[in-house]
Formats: structure tokens, sequence, C-alpha cells
């Protein structure tokens, strides 16, 4: 009687993970060092308009 | 008559004794990923740290924080091995401590009863994960870092069968060794001290257990000695300093313990340590279980969570000791604001496939437990085809996304650049530039007349003040241009780079 469930609940833990795939998907990005080039270095000053232009006589 | 009874040496017979206790499934466990690693492997020298870990280990040099010193020492040693080039040696390095990780992994696995399927599956899935594969191919600490974790788990579970003093001192001092190579071994810690005062309290605190354990674990630290003394003879490759508006280059003071502790306790990233806050904290533990998730194939997440609650109910100190360790590991990653942490998870990769591993198994077992012949034969066939399977299917995937083979980008612009350089030139770059000139000058003795200073270790006005200075009297060159020094120099592109002209 129970060879079926054992081995259904196996499977059920293999592929219970899959249930996430509708929103994860697989791997895709090439690993390559042009991935990380400016990982160490300071980003660009971004000035934010609104803030200069109220600022502005 | 000739003798056939050839005595070894008496220091010899324990050595021996282990070695013919190697099977086929050690022999697998390493060979298999290896092999995997080597046709995959980084033909040369690679970029941004790569380059800078590769320099330094094979002139003795010194790295930014944490220093490193065990990596350096070790590399030097590897680095004289005849085969390749030297930035093919020290990606073989990685490839080397890849496939230890699993081999020691395997030795953890087949002590908790794990079978040749289960373990094939879980290690195999590890082996293939893109990030563990992708640096398992180029010089880089991480795979050393898992070596040494793996180690440092199988000690203890040796310690735990008969917790005699000295078993607990070989504990300690691969986690001083763990240490003098990444400061991140501290964070396996809580969970060490967790097994060792659970498992055998009064034995483990007694102080003939205690003292011989601190003594190993100093003797391990000790390795830390390399950068003073490393320091004292000032290394052509030092990235433990800064450069002054001059172009002077200013060494931290490493005997100093003030300047020794801040580069081996990493200040300097102090600023992107615990980072994260409320929604931002929870998007960033979202994109830690993506990576899992990635890492594992999906099918890797189910019997993993299996593993790691059957492991909790078998044993709780072996359970609680690898929860803690995975946690405190993700953990400190997940809070930490740097855009290659993808790269840091794998101490935690490895613990999720120990508890893969025992998931696997335990799955197996319900299959076999109670049922009728025919379906424990079917139904273990089904899983091994489906674990095994799921191995191949991760390393044909992933093969495109990391196969480096045939990249020689990085020494082509490297090259590219000292080519465009005018003689006696000023290079100024950052981690993609910098490092590579200097690979090609320290370690090929190309182009020594060129100086080359990474903008890591220099202040953005000092750095303005030595390109005034500089550009007029000889070529400067940077690889981009911020804006505010339009107003002091032109820059016309040369090659990779841009070369830098005094204003009229």
């Amino acid at each position: 009687m129970n060879r079926f469930p054992r081995v259904l609940l196996a499977l059920a833990v293999l592929f219970s993970g899959a249930a996430l795939a509708p929103h994860i998907a697989l791997p895709s990005q090439p690993f390559n060092w042009q991935l990380y080039t400016g990982a160490y270095q300071p980003p660009p000053v971004q000035i934010y308009l609104p803030v200069i232009l109220k600022l502005a006589p | 008559m000739l003798r056939t009874d050839v005595r070894l040496p008496r220091v010899l017979i324990p050595v021996t004794r282990r070695m013919a206790t190697i099977d086929r499934r050690t022999v697998a466990a390493f060979s298999l990923p290896f092999v995997l690693y080597v046709l995959t492997l980084a033909p040369t020298v690679y970029n941004l740290d790569s380059a800078e870990l590769t320099t330094a280990a094979a002139t003795s040099g010194i790295v930014r924080a944490t220093g490193y010193p065990l990596y350096l020492l070790l590399g030097r040693v590897w680095s004289q091995l005849p085969i390749g080039d030297v930035g093919f040696r020290m990606n073989l390095f990685s490839a080397f401590t890849g496939a230890l990780t699993i081999t020691l992994s395997e030795r953890i696995l087949r002590r908790w009863q794990v079978g040749s399927w289960a373990t094939l599956g879980a290690l195999g899935l590890l082996a293939c994960a893109q990030f563990f594969w992708a640096m398992s191919l180029i010089a880089e600490v991480y795979t050393l870092h898992t070596a040494l974790m793996a180690g440092i788990i199988l000690l203890l579970l040796r310690w735990a069968e008969s917790p005699a003093p000295r078993r607990l001192a070989l504990v300690g001092l691969t986690a001083g060794l763990g240490m003098a190579h990444h400061a991140a071994t501290v964070l396996l810690i809580p969970g060490v001290v967790w097994y060792v005062v659970t498992v055998a309290p009064r034995r483990a605190l007694a102080p003939r257990a205690v003292l011989p354990m601190l003594a190993a674990l100093l003797l391990g630290l000790s390795v830390y000695l390399y950068l003073p003394l490393r320091y004292v003879d000032a290394p052509a490759f030092n990235y433990a300093g800064h450069y002054d508006a001059t172009g002077v280059f200013v060494p931290d003071d490493l005997q100093s313990p003030e300047g020794l502790w801040r580069l081996i306790t990493g200040r300097s990233f102090a600023g992107q340590m615990l980072a994260y806050q409320g929604a931002e904290l929870l998007g960033e533990i979202g994109r830690f279980g993506v990576r899992l998730w990635q890492s594992f194939f999906a099918v890797g997440i189910g019997p993993g969570v299996i593993g790691l609650i059957v492991l909790l109910r078998r044993d709780w100190r072996i359970g609680g000791m690898l929860a803690l360790m995975f946690f405190f590991s993700a953990g400190f990653y997940i809070d930490y604001r740097v855009i290659d942490k993808d790269t840091m998870f794998l101490p935690a990769y490895v613990i999720w496939a120990l508890w893969l591993g025992v998931g696997y198994q335990q799955m197996l077992g319900w299959i076999h437990r109670g049922s009728d012949a025919l379906t424990r034969r079917w139904g273990g066939r089904v899983l091994h085809g489906m674990m095994v399977g799921a191995v191949l299917f991760a390393a044909a995937w992933n093969w495109r996304l990391v196969d480096l083979s045939s990249d020689w980008s990085a020494r082509a612009r490297g090259e590219a650049i000292l080519h465009a350089a005018a003689p006696h030139a000023l290079i100024l770059g950052w981690w993609d530039a910098v490092p590579l000139i200097e690979y090609l000058q320290l370690v090929e003795g190309q182009r020594p007349d060129v100086q080359a200073i990474n903008r890591f270790l220099i202040a953005p006005d000092a750095m303005r003040q030595l390109i005034r200075r500089e550009v007029a009297r000889r070529p400067v060159y940077i690889d981009s241009v911020p804006d505010e020094l339009r107003a002091i120099a032109d820059a016309k592109l040369a090659g990779p780079v841009y070369k830098l002209q005094p204003r009229e």
C-alpha cells in the first residue's frame, strides 16, 4: 500500500524547489571580470535637479 | 636472494597508512571536479583581484585588507610549478583547492553514513554551482577558504569521536591557519565553540586541552607575521598604503600593532559592512535565496531543507554547529554592500551541500524502508538517475557561463595599455587596468619604465595635484576621465586609455 506514497514523497521533495520556477530563472549571465569592473570605485556624484531648481533665486 | 621487506622510516608510517585509506570514492571526489576545472580554467592571468593576488603571491608582496598571508605564502610556493605562465599556475591553485573542498566534504558525508549516490548528487551540484565553479578557475581566495572550512568541520568530527587534547589542538591549528588566510573564518567560530562545548565541555575546557589548543591556534595565526616581515623589506608590490600627491607610495606601518590590526580587520571596508536595514535587508535576503536556488538548480532546495532538519534531529550538536556556521556566513555577506558578493557565499553553499547529501540519503531511506523489492529497486534507480541527471544538467548549463579556457582578455587589455603608453609614462587606473600592468611588469619584466598607480590607492585630490604636476613633465594616461580633470587637461583616446595633455 505504501510503496507509491514513499516514492512520490521523495519526488515531491526533490521537485519542491521547482515551485519557485515561475518566479526565478536559471542562471543566464556569463561570469567574467567585466561584471565587476566598478566594484571598488566610488559612484559618480549625482545631483538631484529639483533641489537645484529650488535653491535657484 | 632479493630483499622484499623494505622498511619505511618511522615518520612515514602514519602517512602511508593514511594513503592506504584513500579509496576510489575519495579519488573520484577529487579528480572529477579537478578535471572539470582544468578543462575550463583561465589560461593566463585574470583580471581585478586575481591579477592583484597573482602578482603579490609570485613576488612575495602585500595585498589590501585583510592581507591573506597564508594565501600569499602558499601561492609563492605554488607559483614555482613548471607549468604554464604564473597567472595560469595561480588559477590552477584555485582549481586544486576547489577540488580539495569537494574531497574533504566527501569525507564529512561519509562519516554521516551518506552513500555514494547521495554524495555524488550533492557534491556534484556544489562543484557545478556557478560561482563555486567560477571561483575555482581564477586566482582567488575563496576555494582555499572553503577547503580550510571543510577541514575544520572534519577535524571537529574526528575530535568528537575521541576528544583527545591532540585532536582539539589540530582544530585550533586549522582554525588559526583559516583566519590567517581569510578573516571570514571568524564567522565559523560560534559554530565551532557551540560544538566543542556541547560535545565534551569538561574535556574541552580542561587546561590540558585548552592550553595546547590555544597554542596551536596562535601557531596558525603566526602566519600573519608574514605581513610585518615583508613590510620591512619594502616589497615592489604593496597594496597596504596610499600614494601621495607627488606619486610616492606611503606604506601603512605594518610593524605597528595599529597598522597591522587596521589591515587584518578590513577597517577600510567597514563602511560596507552591516549596510542594509528594513526593506532593503529583506531584499538582500531574497536575492541570496535566489542565488541559492540557482546554485543548486531548484532540485537541491527541498532535500537541503530535509537534510537540515534530519541532521538537527539526529544530532543537535552537529546540526546546531552547521546552522550557526551557515547563519553567520550567509548573514554577514547578505548585509555587506559590495557588487561582487555573489562570489562570497561559497562557505554557505558548502554547508548547504552537506545538508543536501543528508537529505538525499534520507529520501533514499524512505524508499528503501518498508517497500517491496520492486519499489526499492525502481524507486532507488529513479532517484539515483535524477540526482545524477541534475548534476549533468548543471554541468552542461553552467559550462557555457563559466568556461574561461579561451579567455585571454585580461592579458590582452594589460598588454594593449602598455603598448599604448609612451616611455616613462604615468598610468592611473582602477582594478581592471593597474593590477594587470603590475603583473606584466613585476612578474614578466615588461616595461619597467612605466609607473602605474591604482586609483583605489590615491585620494581624488592627491590624484588631481599629481596630474597637474606631471602632465607637463611626462606622458600621463588614465582609464576614465572624471569631470573635474577636464579643467586641468585635455583627454585624447590612446588605445584602451586616455592620454592627458596640458590645457592650452
